[in-house]
């Protein structure tokens, strides 16, 4: 069931994101970007996430199965690391996600601290942030 | 004194993967603490480049001679970031770095000097660390982190000022906005494509990904989502590459960027598109290949042909050039949809001489505004008396882009149809020679405007004048050595690739069969395990 309320809370973000996107202001769109870019976080931890699942300390000493989940096994069609599918042994969070969206905020940070100067610079000098006007170039 | 000689070369040659990435990042910073001190400046980013091009040689060497190398980040295996210097790779890095000194050299007395000291150097490098990154790198997360990198340090580039006053503040602004939006939205794409696939393998290392997906083709269907994530990466890398659908903000920025960094955009960042396309989709995605070649073969038909139709119609000097990159790129595409081992060997080859060509026309681009203070194809004319250099260099990079004998754009265009002939694609080769007709036409077209028949108004009279321009006195700007040598390196470059074709024949058919054939990689980036 949660499964269903994160899919569903995901592509609503994306889709009021899309919809911020296609505004005229440009500010607008820039936090139109933002919410796309959160939807797709959210959709990053939740491709390790699965019900009924521990947290992931995978070292011999702690952990008795540290060694078979780093481990490939192609004669079975197992591939390491191992978070899931296992009948006999207990579910581990995937802990990879949260490397992958941290990487992923921080670059967005940084996309709309550039977004956002552009902005006030095309503020500057067409006094206005609608993007209907920036038509000078006709590509 | 000689053990530290020793100690360095020995430090060098184990990092020496790391080395063009970690130079670039280094830089930057470096120059920013710089600023204050032109001089110095300009000498520190000489030597750096010069470096970056000598450890891009020794990289490119050691690959040639000891196969693939790989480079562990923090130990980590194959779950942390490995970077891995193939054929490809290298090839790639050390035309970049060639590419790079040379429009270095040139930025010198093209941009103006408080934007040269303040950001242009530090940009600089950070693109250039960033395409080092995208080339070297073995995981895909990676990947798409430093097509970030390049993404924001180019948009810095795109806006930094020029000595001459062509191009007006507010255009720099509109297609570095058109830029940034397009690029982000890719990114975005390209990280779903990425979750996509890591939610249903289970990894991120390129080389561990290829096997599974090998494994996963074998013994059964190919999963949905990893088709739909094959069929993302060739939005996000056509969109980055200027394919079709995705091709409209290429004219408007490539032209409104200053030269340099025309030159960078058009001969590396586009084909840094290709580069992905030729490491995701052939070396992970390859088992989904019957859903993503046809469609890529379309779309690379329909964009040699708009570029080239459209290049025809324009009257802007750099306009002309990006539509001629838009239409080539679909060249060096084509020859990868095609599929075979003697077709993508082609599309390297095109690659490489396309990079060369291309660069070295849009430097004489500027070169010609230098002394012109337009980009307006009617305005131009009779320059063959007054830039004699660039005439001829213009009319070689012509004959190379239009595929005439001497130069590398035959060698490339010839193996490309040569493949298409031996795969028996008979309508694709039909499209592409006509097309190719038209890229003698809108070539030398150009050459004509520019350098043949009457000037009219563009060149300034003896008594200081000008008619064009009424905004007072224009002082003449004589060409520097500066705005010369990189003209004629890369000239130089271009006509030894078209004589003595033999070395980069040989890499590229080298760069094919590792591609698709990934055994040597798997087996080298996972440790020798053999699968």
């Amino acid at each position: 069931m949660t499964e269903v309320f994160t899919a569903l809370t995901i592509s609503l973000v994306f889709g009021i994101g899309v919809y911020m996107l296609l505004r005229r202001d440009i500010f607008k769109i820039v936090i139109g970007f933002n919410l796309i870019s959160q939807s797709i976080n959210m959709a990053i931890v939740t491709s390790g996430i699965f019900t009924g699942v521990r947290v992931p300390i995978l070292e011999e000493a702690i952990n008795e199965h540290a060694a078979f989940i780093f481990a490939d096994d192609f004669a079975n069609g197992i591939f390491a690391p191992i978070v899931t599918g296992m009948a006999d042994n207990p579910l581990f969070v995937d802990p990879l996600t949260r490397a992958l969206v941290l990487t992923a905020i921080v670059i967005s940070f940084a996309t709309t601290a550039i977004l956002l100067t552009l902005a006030y610079c095309i503020n500057e000098e067409f006094g206005t942030t609608d993007v209907d006007e920036l038509r000078r170039l006709r590509g | 004194m000689i053990s530290v000689f020793l100690w360095i070369e020995s430090f060098i040659l184990s990092h020496i993967v790391m080395m063009p990435i970690a130079v670039g990042l280094l830089m930057a910073p470096v120059m920013l603490f710089l600023r204050n001190k032109p001089k110095t400046q300009k000498v520190t980013a000489m030597i750096a480049s010069a470096l970056l091009l000598v450890f891009a040689s020794v990289l490119f060497w050691t690959v040639y001679q000891d196969g693939i190398q790989t480079y562990d980040i923090g130990e980590f295996g194959k779950y942390g970031i490995v970077l891995v210097g193939d054929m490809l790779s290298a090839l790639l890095v050390l035309l970049t770095a060639f590419i790079g000194l040379s429009v270095l050299i040139y930025s010198f007395d093209y941009i103006e000097k408080q934007s040269l000291s303040t950001s242009y150097y530090p940009l600089y490098f950070l693109l250039l660390a960033g395409i080092f990154g995208i080339f070297l790198t073995g995981d895909l997360f990676n990947l798409f982190v430093f097509f970030e990198i390049m993404l924001l340090a180019s948009t810095g580039l795109i806006m930094a000022n020029e000595k001459l006053n062509v191009t007006d503040s507010a255009h720099k602004l509109e297609a570095a906005y058109k830029y940034v939006i397009f690029g982000t939205i890719g990114s975005f794409v390209m990280l779903i494509a990425i979750v996509a696939i890591y939610a249903s393998v289970g990894s991120l290392n390129m080389a561990d990904l290829a096997a599974k997906i090998q494994f996963i083709a074998e013994t059964g269907p190919i999963p949905w989502t990893i088709i739909g994530a094959a069929l993302l990466f060739i939005v996000v890398f056509g969109s980055k590459a200027a394919l079709v659908p995705f091709q409209f903000w290429l004219p408007d920025v490539h032209p409104t960027a200053p030269t340099p960094i025309s030159a960078i955009l058009s001969g590396l960042l586009i084909k840094v598109g290709v580069y992905s396309i030729l490491r995701v989709q052939f070396l992970i995605l390859y088992p989904a290949k019957d859903f993503f070649l046809p469609i890529l073969m379309f779309f690379s038909l329909i964009t040699i042909a708009v570029g080239a139709i459209s290049a025809m119609g324009q009257t802007d000097l750099k306009r002309v050039l990006a539509y001629s990159s838009v239409s080539q790129i679909g060249y060096i595409l084509l020859g990868l949809s095609f599929g075979t081992t003697a077709a993508i060997a082609a599309s390297v080859m095109y690659l490489v001489s396309h990079a060369i060509s291309k660069s070295m026309l849009f430097l004489i681009a500027g070169g010609i505004i230098h002394e012109t203070h337009t980009r307006d194809l009617r305005k131009m004319g009779g320059l063959i008396t007054v830039l004699p250099f660039f005439s001829m260099a213009f009319l070689l990079g012509a004959m190379s882009i239009a595929g005439f004998p001497p130069m590398s754009g035959f060698i490339s265009k010839f193996a490309l149809f040569q493949s298409a002939v031996s795969g028996e694609f008979w309508l694709q080769l039909l499209i592409a020679l006509l097309m190719a007709v038209v890229t003698i036409f809108y070539m030398f077209r150009t050459w004509i405007a520019v350098f043949w028949g009457e000037n009219k108004g563009s060149l300034k009279t003896d008594a200081g004048t000008s008619v064009s321009n009424t905004g007072g006195p224009l002082k003449k700007h004589h060409i520097s050595l500066e705005i010369v040598l990189p003209i004629a390196v890369l000239c130089a470059a271009m006509i030894l690739l078209g004589l003595y074709p033999e070395p980069l024949y040989e890499i590229s058919n080298m760069i094919a069969i590792q591609i698709l054939d990934p055994t040597a990689y798997i087996t080298t980036v996972l440790g020798g395990v053999p699968r």
